[in-house]
């Protein structure tokens, strides 16, 4: 079990986490939350490449800095910014992560292989990570995280730059390996961990708003997800009064999709709620147009 | 780990090009010398490490086997690497090693050129002596030992601080100014004389053996000198590391 014991990671005046405590256990966790909430610095700290100010995070009771080497032992993550050395091919670089990871070298040549086939990237796996677009490099990401079987996998914005086909099968994957793991994942796209996640974590300013399971979250906001038509003009006059969850243009009239606690017009009805409501319920969504 | 971090050094696009221009300038200077007779060449080969040598090393430390220790944060693994089991202080210790490996290497392929170009083609045989190759490899111990110790303080100061640039500016000024200063002029013991012989220069620049008379004073208090700034580095590093969680 993994806890986080009120977590404080402060620069200056400024909180990028704040008192956040909880406990993760085996299962998938989604990390939600807007830019710049602090979903990266909770990962780090996790991960224990950064010290929070305050608080401390243990595995099993004991301290991840003092656990060190075992701690990382069965640890994998994928880091929000990740390259990948240029000059090594997708194969040659795996192998030596697996090398940094303490893996037996004729082990690590057939896990390599079989993570560079699990992420379809066999076929590209002798060239060079230069030549890489954004998605490959990221499925080069994911492998290596997954290199040492680790009992926790943090993986920061795992989807970035992949394209929908390439966002199921990492669901599939994860969904595959989750048995006996802590699997946390951060992003902001809500579709991420919709289907995935056991828990979703919202963070928010830096604090941890909400730790549910998502059916938990959408039965919280049954009857007040709205859908409606209206002319264009009323909604350009009331748009920023409401809890925009989508508008849709359709030949001067608009169907809006809205979160609201009393109901918001006589022709409004009443919607399933969806993971993206509870975004918007909690974070907003100021650039819906 | 060794052999990949070693692929990373080798494969450097400034190395090929550098033993190259080496093995160019070392051909024209020992056939010019060639012209005046053997006995200038042999002169001459002693003469090797005093700057082209010595220089060439120095580039290929702050060029090529420093970047090692920049590279991770260069190249966005810098995380990766660091929440491996291994990607703390072993892998910083095994780049150390792969790095002394490579420049071991790179020294003795310059010997070797050395003594093919200048005492093999050139020579006609009767003058080189036993005390002649004797004394070539009593320098390239001491350029040896030189610079393993400049490859781990620049190795120290670029983890410590990890720049590249900042460590090219750092070590490069410090080095380069041994080529400035120079001369019978400068005062033992002076500011100067430490500019001069203070940054592991001495050693690469192979004088140890090439000076008529071995000052001992001088050489305890050079190998103090590089003592302190091998461990102050050492120290500075420790601490640096230990804020950032590398260790």
């Amino acid at each position: 079990m993994l806890k986080i014991e009120n977590v404080t990671q402060q620069y200056r005046d400024v909180y990028a986490v704040k008192e956040v405590t909880c406990e993760l256990t085996q299962g998938i966790y989604g990390l939600l939350g807007p830019n710049g909430a602090g979903k990266s610095t909770l990962m780090r700290i996790l991960v224990d490449v950064l010290k929070p100010t305050k608080g401390r995070v243990t595995y099993n009771g004991k301290e991840i800095s003092i656990l060190g080497e075992n701690y990382r032992d069965i640890l994998g993550y994928l880091p929000q910014e990740f390259g990948g050395y240029s000059h090594f091919t997708a194969q040659e670089f795996l192998r030596y992560v697996a090398s940094l990871k303490g893996i037996d070298s004729r082990v690590a040549h057939e896990k390599v292989d079989g993570l560079l086939e699990l992420v379809g990237l066999c076929n590209v796996k002798k060239k060079k990570l230069k030549g890489f677009s954004g998605g490959m490099t990221r499925r080069v990401g994911i492998a290596q995280a997954l290199l040492n079987d680790p009992l926790i996998l943090i993986l920061d914005e795992p989807t970035a730059g992949l394209d929908p086909s390439e966002r199921i099968r990492l669901r599939g994957i994860l969904s595959e390996i989750s048995k006996d793991k802590i699997i946390l994942l951060s992003t902001h796209i809500v579709s991420d961990i919709e289907y995935v996640a056991n828990e979703v974590l919202l963070i928010k300013e830096g604090e941890l708003i909400q730790k549910k399971a998502p059916k938990e979250l959408l039965a919280a906001l049954n009857g007040q997800v709205w859908t409606m038509v209206m002319n264009e003009d009323d909604f350009l006059k009331n748009k920023q009064h409401l809890k925009l969850v989508n508008a849709s243009h359709l030949q001067g009239q608009v169907e809006i999709r809205i979160i609201s606690d009393k109901e918001p017009h006589e022709q409004a009805v009443t919607v399933e709620p969806r993971l993206e409501d509870i975004y918007v319920y909690y974070f907003g969504a100021n650039d819906v147009v | 780990m060794l052999k990949l971090d070693l692929k990373k050094l080798v494969t450097n696009r400034l190395v090929l090009p550098s033993i190259i221009v080496v093995i160019v300038i070392w051909v024209f200077t020992i056939f010019h010398k060639h012209q005046s007779g053997s006995q200038k060449i042999l002169e001459n080969t002693l003469s090797f490490w005093n700057v082209l040598g010595s220089l060439t090393v120095g580039f290929l430390i702050l060029f090529v086997t420093t970047r090692l220790f920049a590279m991770d944060r260069e190249e966005q693994v810098e995380e990766v690497i660091h929440t491996t089991k291994l990607g703390r202080r072993t892998l910083f210790l095994m780049r150390i090693k792969t790095a002394t490996i490579f420049m071991l290497v790179i020294i003795l392929l310059f010997t070797c050129i050395q003594l093919v170009i200048s005492v093999r083609i050139f020579n006609t045989g009767q003058r080189l002596t036993l005390l002649t190759e004797l004394s070539l490899w009593q320098q390239t111990i001491t350029v040896l030992i030189g610079t393993l110790l400049f490859t781990i303080f620049t190795a120290l100061i670029c983890d410590s601080f990890k720049s590249h640039p900042i460590t090219l500016i750092i070590c490069g000024l410090f080095f380069g100014l041994s080529y400035l200063i120079r001369g019978s002029m400068i005062h033992k013991y002076s500011l100067e004389w430490i500019l001069e012989k203070g940054f592991f220069s001495f050693l690469i620049k192979g004088e140890l053996f090439r000076a008529t008379s071995i000052d001992v004073l001088e050489i305890g208090i050079l190998a103090l000198w590089y003592s302190i700034l091998i461990i102050g580095m050492y120290c500075l590093n420790k601490h640096l590391r230990a804020r950032r969680k590398e260790i």
